[in-house]
C-alpha cells in the first residue's frame, strides 16, 4: 500500500492520482479539479483511495492535519505494534507543512464565495503541481520521499 | 486488545484516561490536583515523541493501554491509521481508539501549551491539572465507556 499525506487532503489526493494514471502527467490543474472535488479533499478524514498502480498496490492519499513527522511515527508506530512488514507500506509526504492558504480558502468556501476562491486555488495547485509529480516519480521509481 | 487513548500533546488528557483505566488513578471519586500532577507520564512528553504510541501498562482483563499524541491531526488521522490496519489484515477486535481530547477544556488547552510548547513547566502543569481536576468526571465516563465498548467487541 502505498500512503501519500499532506497537511490538508487536496495535495495528497492529486499525488495519489497521478501515480495511479487517473490523472495525466501533462494535465493543467484547472483540469485535475474535475477529480479532485476541493470542497471535500480540504479537510477530508480517513484514507481515500485512488485505485491501484501498476504493481497492483493500492495507492491511497491522507490529509494529515498535522506534522509530517507526527504522521509518520504514527503510521510507523501502530505497524510495529500490530506486525505489519514494513514493506508492506510506503508513506510519502506532499505538500508543505504548514499550508496557510488552506484555511483561507476554506473558509471563503464555507461563506459562499466559491467564485471568488477558485482562481486562489487553481493558483495553489499550481504551486503544488510540481511537487507532486516529482514525489510521484521518485515513489514510482522504488525511494522514498520528504519534502 | 490494544487500547489506544489518542489526543493532542500525549501528555494530559491521554495520560489521566490511560491511568484511570489501568486502575492508578480512582473511578470512585475525583482525584486530587496531586494525584494528578503524581500520575506516571503527566506533563512529560516531549516534543519529538509526539506521534510514538506508548505502552502505559495492561489492564485487569488483559488489555494492552496506549497513549498516542496525534497534534492536530486526530480527527483525520484516527480514521485513517484505523483503516490502515484494517487493510493490512489487522481484525477490527484487536484494536479500539480512543479520542481523550474531547473532555479537555481551557485550561488543560493553556496550561499544556505554556508547559509543552512554550517550557513554562511552573505555570502549564498545575494549571493543566487542575483542568483535569475539572473535567475528571468526564474522564471516568469516557474510560467506562471504553470498558463497555471492550466487552460488547471481546469474543
Amino acid at each position: 500500500m502505498i500512503i501519500y499525506h499532506s497537511r490538508e487532503a487536496l495535495t495528497a489526493r492529486l499525488a495519489a492520482l497521478l501515480h495511479v494514471g487517473r490523472l495525466r502527467p501533462a494535465a493543467t490543474p484547472a483540469e485535475a479539479w474535475a477529480l479532485v472535488e476541493p470542497a471535500h479533499a480540504y479537510r477530508a478524514a480517513g484514507l481515500w483511495r485512488a485505485g491501484v498502480d501498476r504493481e497492483g498496490r493500492p495507492v491511497c492519499a491522507v490529509g494529515r492535519a498535522s506534522r509530517a513527522d507526527v504522521t509518520e511515527r504514527a503510521f510507523h508506530g501502530l505497524a510495529r505494534l500490530f506486525g505489519i512488514a514494513p514493506d508492506r507500506y510506503r508513506l510519502i509526504g506532499v505538500g508543505p507543512d504548514l499550508a496557510w492558504g488552506d484555511p483561507l480558502l476554506i473558509g471563503l468556501r464555507l461563506a459562499g464565495l466559491t467564485p471568488l476562491a477558485r482562481p486562489f486555488e487553481i493558483r495553489l495547485l499550481q504551486r503544488r503541481w510540481a511537487t507532486c509529480q516529482r514525489a510521484v516519480a521518485e515513489a514510482s521509481a522504488g525511494k522514498s520521499w520528504r519534502p | 486488545m490494544k487500547i489506544i487513548y489518542h489526543c493532542y500533546g500525549q501528555a494530559h488528557s491521554s495520560i489521566t484516561a490511560a491511568n484511570i483505566h489501568l486502575g492508578r488513578l480512582p473511578r470512585e471519586r475525583r482525584a486530587t490536583v496531586a494525584e494528578i500532577q503524581r500520575q506516571p507520564g503527566f506533563d512529560q512528553t516531549q516534543p519529538h515523541e509526539l506521534g510514538t504510541p506508548r505502552l502505559m501498562g495492561v489492564d485487569g482483563s488483559g488489555h494492552e493501554v496506549y497513549v498516542i499524541g496525534l497534534a492536530g491531526g486526530r480527527r483525520s488521522l484516527e480514521p485513517a491509521l484505523q483503516q490502515f490496519l484494517e487493510e493490512s489484515g489487522v481484525a477490527p477486535e484487536r484494536f479500539l481508539f480512543a479520542n481523550a481530547l474531547q473532555h479537555a477544556g481551557l485550561p488543560m488547552r493553556i496550561g499544556g501549551y505554556a508547559s509543552r510548547r512554550l517550557g513554562l513547566v511552573w505555570l502549564g502543569r498545575p494549571l493543566s491539572a487542575l483542568g483535569v481536576y475539572l473535567k475528571y468526571p468526564r474522564f471516568v465516563a469516557l474510560v467506562e465507556s471504553i470498558d463497555s465498548a471492550v466487552r460488547h467487541r471481546s469474543p
